[in-house]
């Protein structure tokens, strides 16, 4: 098929961008000319500077818990009267000059005024340590066993020598349980967010597609959950659980009864965006093309809104990590011999032992870190996902 | 108006409806019936002759009936004002509740006025000022309010006011008013008391409502209208007070809708950490001794509290919007 | 011009982005005699508004003017606005009290939340020190004066409960308070119908006259500038490209961009069907200004060597008559570079088969939507809305049929039936296949449609919500193709390239994605998906009304060729009838719902018969200096669709209203073979069209010998 006549001969082809510009500047908007959304999204991204940070502390955090085992050095479930309530013991990295791990050993005393256990490091004695030491047995990744640590000590127990963050009221090392505590408290929220996930993009997809009845009733759904006070409700639930169950079990209701609460903001972002996307004419265009529904949803409408629910996902995992740290600190959700956050806090709820043994607070860091980093990242991904707005 | 009104009143009624009956699922929940919880706690200390007590128990509850007969005849007793007894304390739940239960409304509405005195002034700095040295030491103060549980901060209050300041920053009343009959100086005593609390609960709503206000009052900020009243030739100051912020108060008003859910729910949690004689300590017992119907019906109780939270904001909302006021 | 009111010297206002620094107003140099209208001209994106902000000094961050002089004659003597503090006292006494500002979109220039009296008193109390009740009175007063039917009660009444047209003119009557001696207009019209940008042109010229306050009237459209306007100033890429008085701007046009938007605007009063001059390419955005002269990439007559790398020069061509352009001779008026008898002897009419040979193809028959209001659907009685009402018409195998009305008048909802894109109430829409088949399309379900889809196609007005974000230009052009199955990707691939070309587009597009494309090559994307499995009919809804003028001309004349090329049949939906003039057979006419006009286009354009025509006729404005558009008295309001009236829909605003079109509902009826009208007194009326004495209004008397 020819070119349609042109009679004038002067507009040959409009339109096209005019060619004076310099080559390679042409070469760079060519890039962007042919930039996927992904592309795009990324791009705007990376020029989120706290997103990006938060997406390195993230991506830190989770390299951590899947090495958890590897890193910690004492077994966490280990006890013992003899080291209770270790304040932190700084490892040296210097021998006089000359590079060497070593750590002294800490002789508890009793005083016999107040009855509290102190302790003095021994300077004169050396506890060297190695790298890739053996210690407890654990299984890596949860399939490979082994007894491989980072580091662990020479020619002493590890459970009686190294003490970065000092030990809790059972002589249990906070450092180790803090690395395990992190793989459960990351672990948990992730099967709950998808279960949410599932919910929300359903349950507000069909709200949003189908609209009608169905809308109304989801829409009331919805606008009755979040008027419901979420805390007491999850404390209920949890406390129902019988006591009888598995850690593992009940570590899955717990996920389970967040999730369900929590699909609620999901399902009204879908919900909104398909409304949206419904209305573009380019889906009306596919409709009239002779497209059937399930290309319109899977073709035309769920691409458009996938970012929004990554998004969503890195703002959900944070509030599950809340939600599993609250209930377990009131030892309504995870309970020993589980270690995670909320576990560990849960002897913190004494004033007087925290006065005593303030290091019992460390695990509020990496609980404000993680939500502060997934926060960051989730806000970056959101902005990011709208390239055009 | 009034449509607007029935509906969210309509709203109100279903969301108390679903709230009792998730109440109820909780009280059933545990394996067996409250009572058998209440045989085992009797036989425990060794108390055999109440059987009797126990079989009126049952038949009052319909405990041999199906289970929505269970329910109706649960809320029958609770409509009546029979709100049951508490099977550990052995007291009707109306004593233990009641309160605890004003308290626990105080604690929130504190919470809330602080939040809105904090967030609207500090929202509206950010949105004027965007990208300042403020705006961004506000935006960092948001995430962080937002990033510490409410209860960790509780916790590191308490922690910092027992080492630094050597006091106790827990209780909602200096040990004198504890037990004494309401008066002057005892409400004074436990508002002064009440800064600690509030601030602690309000901290994550402030740091949210922060964020919704600077994001309403940019796009308002935005809008043709602002730019008319600019070009009338109003003063920054008063434009700004009269037209975007007046705008931008329709989300801020609806937001205690979402707002006081989430600072009921902080309560339970931070009631413990600074020992506040709230409802939250006694739910949290509660549940740990399997009291469930004491549970239960507190779950119920702080459930209606926000159904009225939410009913007020919505009221207030309709006050500031016109549109809605006018609506048909 | 001695003293001007208003003086623009070199102003350059910039705006500071993360990405690079936008010049949106690039040496701007203009003046504003006291009393006179000078109107700013100029496609979407060439500094305009911006402009008019700086004047204000309301710009908004990041942009900031970084030179150049706004001198405000004040109590005789020069103030230059650019040197005081932009929210100083002394700024904001001339704002709203010296100059005041009117927007083009009223409804969000007014606070939601404030009532309409609430913001006219703000302005009374401020400027003019007046107490409140005095404010009230003067408030009240100034509605009048522009004409607001019961000021009082629109005095109590917030933005959203008012009409556009009550809405706009209350904004100008905010915009008087003060009693400017400059009222800038930014665009005021363009979001209104016809019928009320008729009305409110001729109150701002009725002030401008009666006040003696000057106007600067900013528009993309020449029509309302030459209306209105004693100067005109015409801008390009944040610069004056040229300007003088409006004679010589439309007369003896020097600059080429001048020429080019003027040759590009469809013509009411030439030959219908030629092929427009449009200008190559769209604005560039300003990140890419052109080097030399900015115009130069879309200049039929640049020279290369010069207008691409030396800047132009000023060009004095007459008295206050002034052309930046290397083409344009100094001291030498009135030799434009075109002439119009130029254009039309290069531009042929296209060719095509005769009116005779066509067959009919498609027949709608009581053709009825309502479409319900977002009430809860558990309510049990639904208010609904009746969109479209008893419509019927044939379509015949190549022409274009323009559906023509303002918004709401249910033009889109007839089309969108007719492709069952929805599906209508009551109704017949018989088909006739390419196999010859008569089908009723109303009644078929979605999976019988599907076969019928290469039959029928539509083009969307918004270019940018007609294209997938997330698809290629290839994945958006095949999309039908894939659907319908029938090829293989190498086919698909031919196809899509065939496509490109046909549309005008070079085949490396296939792999960009929309961002890469303005309006305009959007909308050629576009048409290509509609042509993509060859069908018959096509669909265009408003298809030009959101491209800049030069654009427009560009897209109606792809849409002229390729009807002629393919023997395509299309339904042209538009409110523009200067566009509907130009592309369309047959025009029908609606008005709520309801046609009330069908026949052949030069006997509805120059001899109406029904009394809503002869007022949209009236209205248009016409690309004339001094032009009057001889707006309808307005009077009364549009039916209310919920509760529709007995009798004739357009007995509230109709000027021949008796008290039978009250009570009895017109039918529709053919008068004369091809010709049909819904009203009681077509017979014994006399309407003026186009053809007609153009400013003696619809009142006027025009003998016509035909029809009954």
């Amino acid at each position: 098929m020819g070119s349609v006549q042109d009679p004038a001969g002067t507009t040959a082809r409009p339109d096209v961008p005019p060619t004076a510009d310099p080559a390679e500047r042409e070469e760079g908007k060519d890039r962007i000319y042919v930039a996927t959304q992904r592309q795009l999204i990324w791009w705007r991204f990376r020029k989120h500077k706290l997103a990006m940070a938060g997406l390195v502390v993230v991506a830190a955090f989770y390299l951590v818990a899947i090495a958890a085992d590897f890193l910690a050095y004492s077994d966490p479930h280990d006890t013992s009267a003899q080291r209770a309530s270790m304040p932190p013991q700084p490892i040296s990295v210097l021998d006089g000059g000359r590079p060497s791990l070593f750590t002294h050993p800490l002789i508890g005393q009793r005083d016999l005024v107040t009855f509290q256990r102190t302790y003095v490091a021994d300077e004169s004695v050396k506890i060297p340590i190695r790298l890739f030491a053996h210690g407890y047995k654990y299984k890596f990744l949860g399939i490979v066993p082994t007894d491989i640590h980072l580091i662990g000590a020479k020619g002493a127990p590890t459970e009686n020598s190294i003490f970065l963050l000092g030990t809790d009221e059972l002589g249990r090392d906070i450092f180790s349980r803090l690395l395990v505590a992190t793989r459960t408290s990351l672990f948990i929220g992730l099967a709950g967010v998808a279960i949410g996930i599932a919910l929300g993009v359903i349950l507000g997809g069909i709200s949003g597609f189908y609209g009608g009845i169905t809308d109304v009733v989801i829409q009331r759904m919805i606008e009755i959950l979040r008027s419901i006070p979420t805390i007491p409700l999850w404390m209920g639930v949890a406390a129902a659980v019988p006591h009888t169950w598995s850690v593992e079990r009940v570590y899955f209701s717990i996920t389970l009864i967040v999730s369900v609460i929590g699909w609620t903001e999901l399902a009204r972002v879908v919900r909104g965006k398909v409304l949206q996307i419904r209305d573009e004419d380019f889906v009306m265009a596919a409709e009239l093309v002779g497209s059937k529904p399930r290309r319109i949803i899977f073709v035309h409408i769920v691409p458009l809104f996938t970012s929004h629910i990554i998004a969503a996902t890195t703002l959900a995992l944070p509030l599950m990590i809340v939600a599993e740290t609250s209930l377990s600190f009131l030892g309504l959700g995870l309970r020993a011999p589980a270690i995670s956050w909320g576990v560990m806090l849960q002897q913190a709820q004494n004033i007087q032992t925290v006065a005593l043994a303030p290091w019992m607070l460390v695990p509020v860091i990496p609980v404000v870190v993680a939500i502060l980093a997934f926060n960051f990242l989730g806000d970056g991904l959101r902005d990011a996902a709208d390239p055009y707005s | 108006m009034l449509r607007y009104i029935a509906r969210r009143l309509a709203l109100g009624v279903l969301t108390m409806w679903a709230l009792s009956v998730l109440s109820f699922v909780i009280i059933q929940l545990p394996p067996g019936d409250f009572i058998t919880s209440y045989i085992a706690r009797l036989s425990q200390s060794g108390g055999t002759s109440a059987v009797e007590e126990v079989a009126g128990l049952r038949r009052a509850y319909g405990l041999d009936q199906p289970m929505y007969v269970q329910y109706l005849k649960w809320m029958s007793q609770i409509l009546h004002g029979n709100l049951g007894m508490s099977f550990s304390e052995n007291r009707p739940v109306a004593d233990l509740i009641g309160e605890r239960l004003l308290l626990t409304t105080v604690v929130c509405v504190a919470a809330i006025v602080f939040t809105w005195a904090v967030a609207l002034p500090i929202g509206i700095y950010s949105a004027v000022r965007k990208y300042s040295m403020g705006d961004y030491l506000w935006t960092l103060f948001g995430f962080f309010g937002l990033a510490v549980p409410s209860f960790l901060l509780a916790l590191v209050l308490m922690y910092v006011g027992f080492e630094v300041f050597g006091v106790s920053v827990g209780g909602l009343f200096s040990p004198a008013f504890e037990t004494a009959p309401w008066s002057l100086a005892k409400v004074t005593d436990l508002l002064k008391h009440l800064i600690i609390p509030a601030v602690v609960l309000g901290m994550a709503g402030t740091a949210q409502l922060i964020r919704v206000m600077r994001a309403n009052l940019l796009d308002e900020l935005g809008k043709p209208y602002v730019v008319t009243a600019r070009a009338k030739g109003l003063s920054e100051r008063r434009l700004l007070i009269k037209y975007p912020v007046r705008v931008a108060m329709n989300p801020f008003a609806s937001s205690i809708a979402f707002l006081f859910p989430q600072v009921v729910s902080s309560t339970i949690i931070v009631s413990i950490v600074l020992s506040l004689p709230t409802v939250g300590p006694l739910l949290v017992t509660s549940l740990q001794t399997q009291d469930m119907f004491l549970a239960g019906t507190i779950v119920l109780l702080l459930g209606v509290l926000t159904i009225v939270g939410t009913l007020i904001s919505d009221l207030i909302l309709m006050w500031l919007d016109p549109r809605i006021r006018l609506a048909v | 011009m001695n003293q001007p009111l208003l003086s623009l010297r070199g102003l350059k206002t910039h705006f500071f982005g993360d990405e690079g620094t936008v010049s949106a107003v690039n040496g701007v140099t203009l003046d504003i005699p006291a009393g006179q209208a000078v109107g700013v001209v100029g496609e979407s994106g060439c500094g305009k508004s911006v402009m008019a902000r700086s004047i204000l000094r309301i710009v908004e961050q990041p942009g900031r003017i970084v030179a150049g002089e706004i001198l405000l004659r004040k109590d005789d003597a020069e103030i230059d606005l650019a040197k005081l503090p932009a929210n100083g006292e002394a700024m904001r006494s001339i704002r709203g009290g010296d100059i005041s500002l009117v927007f083009q979109e009223p409804m969000t220039s007014f606070s939601p939340v404030h009532t309409a009296g609430n913001q006219l008193i703000e302005v009374l109390r401020l400027h003019r020190g007046l107490s409140k009740e005095k404010a009230y009175e003067r408030a009240v007063d100034l509605l009048r004066m522009v004409d607001v039917p019961s000021p009082e009660k629109v005095m109590d009444s917030y933005a959203w409960q008012l009409s556009g047209g009550i809405r706009q003119r209350a904004m100008i009557a905010m915009a008087l308070s003060g009693e400017p001696r400059l009222l800038i207009a930014d665009e005021p019209t363009t979001a209104l119908d016809v019928t009320t940008q008729a009305q409110i042109l001729d109150l701002i010229r009725d002030l401008k006259r009666d006040t003696g306050m000057a106007l600067m009237l900013i528009t993309h459209d020449l029509a309302v500038v030459a209306g209105v306007a004693d100067y005109v100033v015409v801008m390009y890429l944040g610069e004056v490209v040229e300007r003088g008085t409006v004679e010589e701007i439309f007369g003896a046009p020097q600059h080429p961009y001048t020429q080019a938007l003027l040759r590009s605007i469809p013509s009411i009063s030439g030959p219908p069907r030629i092929r427009l001059h449009a200008i190559a390419g769209s604005v560039p955005h300003p990140f890419d200004r052109p080097s030399g002269c900015s115009f130069h990439p879309r200049c039929p007559v640049a020279i290369q060597g010069t207008c691409d790398t030396v800047d132009p020069p000023l060009r004095v061509v007459g008295e206050g008559h002034e052309a930046v352009c290397h083409l344009v001779g100094e001291g030498q008026p009135g030799s434009p570079i075109f002439t119009m008898q130029d254009l039309e002897t290069r531009l042929p009419a296209l060719a095509r088969e005769p009116e005779s040979a066509r067959d009919t193809m498609l027949e709608v028959r009581g053709l009825g939507k309502s479409h319900a209001l977002h009430a809860s659907p558990l309510a049990r009685k639904r208010a609904k809305v009746r969109a479209v009402d008893d419509v019927n018409f044939e379509l015949r195998a190549g022409e274009t049929l323009a559906l023509v009305g303002e918004s709401g008048s249910g033009k889109t909802t007839v089309s969108r039936c007719i492709l069952r894109a929805i599906q209508p109430d009551s109704g017949e829409i018989v088909f006739r296949t390419q196999a010859g088949d008569r089908l009723d399309l109303a009644g078929l379900r979605t999976a019988q449609l599907r076969p019928l889809r290469n039959e029928m196609q539509m083009i969307f007005q918004d270019p940018y919500s007609s294209l997938n974000p997330r698809m290629t230009v290839f994945d958006i052009i095949a999309e039908p193709l894939r659907v319908d199955g029938a090829q293989g990707k190498q086919e698909q691939v031919a196809r899509v390239l065939e496509l490109l070309e046909l549309v005008g587009l070079p085949r490396e597009y296939m792999r960009r994605y929309p961002h890469a494309f303005s309006g305009g090559q959007r909308q050629r994307i576009g048409i290509a998906r509609a042509l993509a499995l060859r069908p018959r009919l096509i669909v265009a809804d408003e298809p030009v009304s959101a491209l800049d003028v030069s654009v427009q001309a560009q897209i109606l004349n792809l849409l002229l060729e390729l009807q002629g090329y393919l023997g395509l049949t299309y339904i042209f939906v538009s409110h523009d009838l200067s566009v509907v003039r130009h592309v369309s057979d047959r025009i029908a006419v609606m008005y709520a719902g309801n046609l009330v006009e069908l026949g052949h286009r030069d006997e509805v354009m120059e001899s109406p018969r029904h009394p809503y025509t002869a007022t949209l006729l009236a209205a248009i404005p016409k690309p004339e200096p001094r032009a009057t558009t001889s707006a309808p008295p307005h009077r009364g309001t549009r039916p209310n669709l919920i509760d529709p009236p007995v009798g004739c829909y357009f007995e509230s605003r109709c000027p021949y209203a008796v008290d039978r079109c009250k009570a009895e509902r017109p039918t529709w009826q053919e008068i004369t073979p091809g010709r049909w009208v819904r009203c009681h007194r077509y017979g014994e009326l006399a309407l003026s069209g186009i053809g007609a004495d153009l400013n003696s209004g619809i009142h006027s008397v025009h003998d016509r010998s035909s029809g009954k």
